[in-house]
């Protein structure tokens, strides 16, 4: 089925077979078995494109197959050297995902639970599908649809998500929750969010290092170095070409490693460094000010209210939200009015040619109101935060801040990465939105080597921006086709509103935020896809507007919430629960959340199937598409997750609805996916291909619109077959075409780059005025206690830190790849122990190698670790590898190994997002 | 910079390196005893069976610590290769010794028999060739016990070995078991010829031994002092009490007292007959202990 | 003719691993034992806060003068017109005298068990037949199809750089004699055909 696509043809070279006689070696007799056989690569090889499966990097890769014995093997992964992304390359997971589908642990057939025994315990028996589905539709018939709940990790929520939310809309089930989110991107990104719009369902930014000069990090490690291989390429030229890199982190990761200067930040204070910063910067005027006049809200006029919150001056339409700003001109010395979402502050209301000032006369009076700049109360409230200050916090001389900051005021074009995983701390949507002002500050969005939005990103933007200039507006489109915090707000207007469900309830995380809210106590603003309220919902302790809101069923795909949920102890407690009448897990491997399951539903492995849809190239800012192609025909009783959704939609008399959701949510066409779903089940085929051709013929036609040439389905298929993608604009284009927000408004309120946060204002208005909702500038100090914080830690006591390591993804079951084993083995301390200074080690009598007690000293837990003494790390912080403790013995190679962390958690969240607190505490160490 | 133990030679090819060198000086020193001093005809069958026996045996774990060795004939391709001049020694060794001792086996009434299957006219040009043959063997065998050496000092990463005292400290240490194990085998003897020569031996084997510790010193010396592997490696044996007690005090220290005892101070009288044999014992032991040690401090030393 | 080498530019090194995984997929290499063609030292230097982490990734050197070559009675070990040191595995006996003579650590037994858990995983595909000593080809098989080698195909930050080293044109030609890299252990005299940029 496939067609012969040769390596050759990837590397467009000839005469490929006359190469070999060169090689012929001196003497004859060493011919040798190595000439005579070929490795993987061998020109009688099939290569098959498809994705990475192994993180949410989502490299683009080609596998290799090959006829062993008669059957289909895949026998080499490389990555795709089409690929704008990752540019050929893949990190070593990437490389060891042959060994998944080969994994004799794998999960090969349904599975249920055998009667009388208990979630937790390994005791299933094998099922037909038949028998799964009927199982699963009973159960689900008996419950009312909000209390169904799904989970999905990421590979559900990237490649899935066109597929769920119909789902759930479908079946009216109205919650996710979404294991990328509170545990990982929502605090991070959300900060960098709020000043530039950007919210994707991965919309880690794409930072241009490769053209930068200066490039800081902070609190980075796995999403560059260690490794996110589309940004490592980059960054690996960024060092060739000589940029300065400098690196926070309290040890030496991978990344600090490659920096120019490590500075060993003091865990959790990396907030005010970057306050010191932008102090700095501030002062010494190290930023572009035509930049930030033009196209951001530094120059909007703002006055605060009584409560003492910063409000904007603007005008409010009769939706409430704001139809114009305000600023001083300087043209014309007075105040002007701009419109409310574009992307310029170039031109009046009135299409007066303006002068943005960025900064106030004194004793200017608007409405009333006494009003400075934006950039005035920046300047104003920044007044406290010297280097000196933020030298006593962060541990950093003074002299050191303030060298970096002028550095990098001075370096053009100057980079700080936005961050990727940030549920660490109360300060982090705080501190990544700073980041995102000072890279704002030096212009460096949507600029070479500053920030770049993916080109997807791109070219969403760009159609709602359409859509807002010819009037029809936005409303119509689903959610997942608006760009940024259109799409956000767009979730939460699933998810958060009773009215947008048939049965009138929200999400239970919502609810849950309701009714907190409600009786004054503590509650978070947007709590989507998050667990808050699950426990209670279980035990039967949420109520919504007097009624029960329980959860009594678990749908959970590519998700492992029993080691990646914080803590384990809640989830453990959650999915055993008498209450919960089903657990429901598809998995390709048996993770310890498939030990908690009633059924297991085998997934294929990403080597053994299409992807229904075609998906946007990540991060990448060229505009492209490409999707996973099955590269050998799976190996056992699994299918495929598109396919499971189906059935389940059609056993409980929805498939239709469901379809058409589909449709309406991928962009394809209806009637064509209702005939090829026909046609495939009277084939008594698989569904998956049905969608997929769907998904070609709608490529082709949106690739008419794009680029002005239309291609038919089979075209597109046949692109995305022979070079892994369908690339439709490349980056330079993108960038010139669509810059945000020098051509386009940015996906924020105000279509501008926003310094000061109207979101944040809006949560300060409902909460009070606080430093976290503070929309100019807040300090939000590390807290690891509820005590009184004390100045100096006890002699066993330290601060906690952790975080990935290169070999493995988060507590993923590729730990039990046997080849990314054998290459952890020779950096078992390095990937797999405790982080501990060697010369603090030494007074605490520990020793290298020795398993050690770990005690969280706020909440209780305690784990066992095996110490890894070192001195690339600060005398009061330990580290610990995130990757390892998985526990079901199933798992033949990691079971057992290392230590889970999310046992040392505690539940702890903040008011924003509900995103997790995870380094807050401290912890002992103690010899066992 | 970092020293790793070789793990690639282990016992076995210590005991190869041992036997080889013991086989290779015993018949070394059997041969020139009877070319020049005249000697029991029978405990220098003996002896020269044995040292064949201990080159097979040799070989033997040789070839059992090889991946494919059926495959050992192709081990004759490359001259630059030491091994190829050890299997080139070895089987000259081989040749030479059957041709020196078929002769040499007529003392063994049992054995005539098949001696006299032999044609007369080839049994009579091995008789010819006998000396020759001696010489040629000794020849062999001497090459044999220095090439165990050379095979090992050719490595360029562990500078304990990369070094030519380390040849001459295996052939030294060679022809000293050699030595101790004549010296055995003529206190079994009951021949007054055999008395004699064992006096002989008894003085040779002091020679060597004291040979052996003034390399062994200069060895040491060079080692200690360079900021090397070698020092590293040095260092390590000096830490293994195996290895200073064993070897240097058991095998290398007490045999030359009580060689020296016998010397000088007993006349070489037959009444130290079983102390010899113990002092030969643990030259013997000790001989396989240096091998056995040096292989083991055998320190890569890496750039990394 | 040409003569390869590689440069490892030990500035961008990030210790991934990727090129070991990579050659053990390649090669199929024995992950199993804990045997690679090539390794990743991560070595930490100094004292907090000076210290400094050291990745040095390392194969075989592919020597010019060739210690393994001399040391290998059978001529199993040999060199290619382009300089590449290769192991006949069929000639291969299995003495060791090599992986002795190695300054590098580049050579390991590939055992019996090791080929019998070879096929195994991969069935006729299996590459290594018989046992015998094991080592780094430059990934041969991929060069005579105009492929870089494995490792050096995905290290992601490009920290390895493959070609020939007599072009001039070739961009390890041009790291190998700007002085700004060099090879390891020189006084050996073994003359190493890959050079590492410092960090
Ligand atoms: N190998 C691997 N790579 C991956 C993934 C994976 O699972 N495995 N997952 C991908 C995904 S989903 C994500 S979210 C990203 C995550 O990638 P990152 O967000 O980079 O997360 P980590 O590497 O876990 O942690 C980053 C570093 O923060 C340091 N750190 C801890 N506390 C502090 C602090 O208070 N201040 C400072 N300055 N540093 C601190 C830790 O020592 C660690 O080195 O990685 C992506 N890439
Ligand atoms: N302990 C710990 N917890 C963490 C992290 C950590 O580093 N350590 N990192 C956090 C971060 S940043 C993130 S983004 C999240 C990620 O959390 P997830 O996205 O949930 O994590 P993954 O490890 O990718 O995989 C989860 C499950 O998917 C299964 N799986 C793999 N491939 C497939 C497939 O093809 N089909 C199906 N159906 N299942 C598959 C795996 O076997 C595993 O059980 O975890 C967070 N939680
Ligand atoms: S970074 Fe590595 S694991 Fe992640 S998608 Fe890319 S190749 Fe796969
Ligand atoms: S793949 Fe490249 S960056 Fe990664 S460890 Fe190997 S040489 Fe270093
Ligand atoms: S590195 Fe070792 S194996 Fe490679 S050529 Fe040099 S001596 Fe031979
Ligand atoms: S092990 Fe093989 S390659 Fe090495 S020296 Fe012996 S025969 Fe040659
Ligand atoms: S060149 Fe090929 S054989 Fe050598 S280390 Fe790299 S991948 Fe392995
Ligand atoms: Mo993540």
């Amino acid at each position: 089925m496939h067609k012969n696509i040769t390596r050759r043809q990837f590397l467009k070279v000839a005469g490929v077979l006359g190469g070999m006689s060169l090689l012929r070696p001196l003497w004859s007799m060493a011919e040798s078995s190595q000439d005579k056989k070929n490795s993987s690569v061998n020109s009688a090889l099939i290569w098959v494109p498809s994705i990475c499966n192994f993180c949410s990097s989502f490299c683009n890769i080609v596998v290799a197959t090959k006829d062993v014995d008669g059957i289909k093997r895949a026998v080499k992964i490389e990555g795709n050297p089409e690929s704008p992304l990752n540019r050929g390359r893949i990190c070593a997971r990437g490389q060891a995902g042959l060994r998944q589908t080969y994994d004799p642990d794998r999960l090969k057939q349904p599975l249920i639970r055998v009667k009388g025994s208990k979630r937790g315990e390994w005791s299933f028996r094998v099922a037909t599908w038949d028998e799964a589905y009927t199982y699963i539709a009973d159960k689900l018939m008996k419950v009312h649809p909000w209390e169904i709940t799904m989970v999905g990790g990421w590979t559900a929520c990237v490649s899935y998500m066109h597929f769920s939310l119909p789902f759930i809309r479908t079946l009216q089930i109205p919650n996710i929750i979404a294991s990328p989110l509170q545990h990982c991107v929502t605090a991070g990104h959300l900060g960098t969010d709020l000043v530039t719009g950007n919210f994707n369902v991965h919309d880690e930014i794409l930072a241009d290092f490769e053209n930068a000069r200066y490039i800081l990090f902070s609190l980075n490690n796995a999403s560059v170095a260690a490794i996110s291989t589309a940004r490592a390429v980059r960054f690996g030229q960024a060092r060739k070409n000589g940029a300065k890199v400098v690196c926070l982190d309290p040890r030496m990761s991978e990344l600090a490693s490659k920096s120019d200067e490590w500075i060993p930040v003091k865990p959790g204070t990396d907030h005010a460094f970057f306050l010191a910063m932008l102090y700095t910067l501030l002062r010494e005027k190290l930023y572009d000010e035509q930049f930030i006049s033009q196209h951001t809200n530094a120059p909007f006029l703002a006055y605060k209210d009584e409560k003492g919150v910063v409000h904007l001056a603007s005008d409010k339409g009769s939706d409430g939200k704001p139809s114009s700003y305000y600023l001083y001109d300087n043209i014309a010395q007075r105040i002007t009015s701009v419109a409310a979402y574009v992307n310029t502050n170039e031109w009046s209301q009135k299409k007066d040619r303006l002068l943005p000032s960025l900064s106030a006369p004194a004793g200017l009076v608007w409405e009333g109101h006494h009003v400075k700049t934006v950039f005035d109360l920046f300047i104003e409230e920044s007044e406290p935060f010297t280097p000196d200050w933020a030298s006593k916090i962060t541990d950093i001389p003074a002299a050191t801040i303030r060298r970096i900051a002028i550095e990098f005021g001075q370096a053009r074009p100057a980079l700080v990465d936005p961050g990727w995983m940030g549920a660490r701390y109360h300060h982090l949507i705080g501190q990544r939105r700073l980041q995102a002002i000072i890279q704002t500050l030096v212009g460096g969005i949507d600029k070479p080597g500053g920030w770049l939005m993916s080109g997807e990103y791109h070219h969403k933007a760009e159609k709602s921006w359409e859509n807002v200039k010819n009037g029809t507006g936005n409303k119509n489109v689903p959610p997942v086709e608006l760009p940024g915090m259109g799409f956000a707000f767009a979730l939460l207007d699933v998810f958060g509103n009773p009215d947008a469900w048939e049965h009138g309830k929200p999400a239970f995380s919502f609810a849950w935020a309701m009714e907190q809210q409600k009786q004054g106590k503590p509650s978070v603003f947007i709590p989507a896809m998050a667990d808050v309220g699950l426990l209670e919902a279980v035990k039967g302790e949420l109520n919504f507007k007097g009624e029960p809101y329980r959860v009594k069923a678990f749908l959970m795909n590519a998700a492992n919430p029993i080691r990646h949920y914080f803590p384990a102890k809640r989830w453990e407690e959650i999915l055993s629960h008498d209450n919960v009448e089903l657990v429901v897990a598809i998995d390709v491997l048996p993770s310890d959340t498939t030990l908690y399951a009633d059924v297991i539903l085998p997934n294929h492995t990403y080597l053994e199937r299409n992807e229904p849809l075609l998906y946007p190239l990540g991060p990448s800012t060229d505009l492209g598409y490409t999707t996973r192609l099955r590269a050998v025909n799976p190996l056992y009783n699994t299918r495929d997750t598109s396919d499971m959704l189906c059935e389940i939609a059609e056993r409980m008399g929805k498939l239709k609805p469901f379809l058409e959701g589909v449709a309406e949510y991928a962009g394809l066409d209806k009637e064509m996916l209702e005939a090829e779903i026909l046609a495939a089940k009277k084939a008594r085929k698989p569904l998956n291909e049905a969608f997929l051709k769907s998904a070609y013929s709608a490529m082709g036609k949106f690739a008419g619109h794009v680029s002005g040439n239309e291609l038919t389905g089979a075209e597109v298929e046949s692109i995305i077959r022979k070079k892994g993608m369908l690339m439709l604009k490349d980056a330079a284009t993108v960038l010139k075409e669509a810059n945000m927000p020098r051509q386009i408004p940015v996906p924020t309120i105000s279509g501008r780059l926003e310094l000061y946060s109207p979101v944040l204002a809006s949560f300060a208005d409902a909460a009070g005025a606080q430093p976290i909702f503070n929309p100019v500038l807040g300090y939000i100090p590390r807290v690891t206690s509820d005590k009184e914080e004390k100045a100096t830690l006890d002699r066993n006591e330290f601060y906690f830190t952790y975080g990935k390591v290169p070999v493995v993804s988060h507590a993923s079951t590729n730990s039990n790849n046997p080849i990314l084993a054998a290459v952890t083995r020779p950096k078992s301390g390095t990937f797999m122990g405790l982080w501990m200074n060697s010369r603090k080690a030494g007074e605490l009598g520990l020793k290298n190698g020795q398993t050690v007690e770990v005690k969280n000293l706020r909440y209780g837990p305690k784990v066992k670790a095996t110490l890894f003494t070192t001195e690339m790390i600060r005398p009061d912080t330990v580290f610990l590898p995130s990757s390892y403790g998985s526990r079901n013995k199933k798992l033949s190679v990691a079971g057992g190994k290392g230590t889970p962390l999310n046992e040392l958690m505690p539940y702890s969240i903040e008011p924003i997002a509900a995103s997790f607190m995870s380094q807050e505490f401290t912890v002992s160490v103690l010899p066992v | 910079m970092t020293f790793v133990h070789q793990h690639v030679w282990g016992w076995q090819i210590a005991t190869y390196l041992f036997l080889g060198g013991l086989g290779g000086a015993t018949f070394a020193i059997s041969a020139i005893l009877h070319l020049f001093e005249g000697c029991d005809r029978k405990m220098l069958s003996v002896a020269v069976l044995s040292s064949i026996g201990f080159l097979v045996l040799g070989t033997v774990f040789l070839l059992a610590d090889m991946l494919q060795p059926l495959k050992a004939a192709y081990a004759l391709t490359n001259p630059n290769s030491w091994i190829f001049w050890g299997v080139i020694f070895i089987n000259f060794y081989f040749l030479a010794a059957i041709v020196y001792v078929i002769p040499l086996l007529e003392e063994w009434p049992k054995l005539l028999p098949i001696i006299q299957k032999i044609p007369a006219p080839l049994l009579s040009l091995l008789e010819r060739f006998n000396r020759l043959a001696a010489l040629g063997g000794s020849a062999a065998g001497f090459l044999i016990a220095i090439y165990t050496g050379l095979l090992i000092s050719a490595a360029p990463a562990i500078s304990f070995w990369n070094t030519p005292a380390l040849p001459l400290l295996f052939v030294i240490s060679g022809f000293s078991t050699g030595a101790a194990y004549l010296l055995l085998l003529s206190t079994f003897s009951k021949k007054e010829t055999a008395w004699k020569i064992s006096e002989k031996l008894e003085q040779l084997d002091a020679v060597l031994i004291v040979s052996e510790l003034i390399i062994l010193g200069a060895y040491f010396n060079f080692a200690l002092f360079l900021p090397t592997g070698a020092r590293e490696s040095a260092q390590y044996l000096f830490n293994s009490p195996v290895f200073i007690i064993g070897f240097f005090i058991a095998g290398l220290l007490i045999p030359l007292a009580i060689e020296t005892y016998g010397i000088f101070f007993s006349g070489h009288s037959k009444k130290s007959n079983s102390l010899l044999a113990f002092a030969s014992a643990l030259v013997l032991i000790g001989g396989y202990l240096l091998r056995f040690f040096v292989l083991s401090a055998g320190l890569y030393q890496y750039p990394w | 003719m040409a003569r390869y080498g590689m440069v490892i530019d030990m500035r961008t090194c990030v210790g991934c691993q990727a090129c070991m995984v990579a050659c053990t997929t390649e090669n199929q290499t024995p992950f199993w034992s804990d045997k690679f063609r090539t390794h990743v030292e991560d070595k930490e230097q100094g004292n907090y806060p000076d210290v400094h982490r050291v990745m040095l990734p390392r194969l075989c050197m592919h020597c010019e003068n060739t210690p393994c070559l001399s040391a290998c009675p059978t001529g199993a070990t040999y060199k290619t017109k382009d300089g590449i040191v290769l192991v006949n595995y069929d000639r291969c006996i299995g003495c060791y005298a090599c992986c002795i003579a190695c300054p590098y650590d580049a050579r390991y037994p590939y055992e019996s068990d090791d080929v019998n858990r070879e096929r195994e995983l991969y069935g006729s595909n299996a590459t290594h037949e018989v046992p015998h000593v094991d080592k780094c080809t430059f990934c041969q098989h991929r060069i005579s199809l105009h492929t870089e080698p494995a490792c050096v195909s995905t290290c992601p930050t490009h920290t390895r750089i493959f070609g020939d080293l007599d072009d001039p044109a070739s961009e390890v030609h041009k790291i190998a004699t700007s002085g700004k890299a060099a090879a390891l252990n020189q006084g050996l005299g073994t003359s190493p055909k890959v050079f590492y940029i410092p960090s």
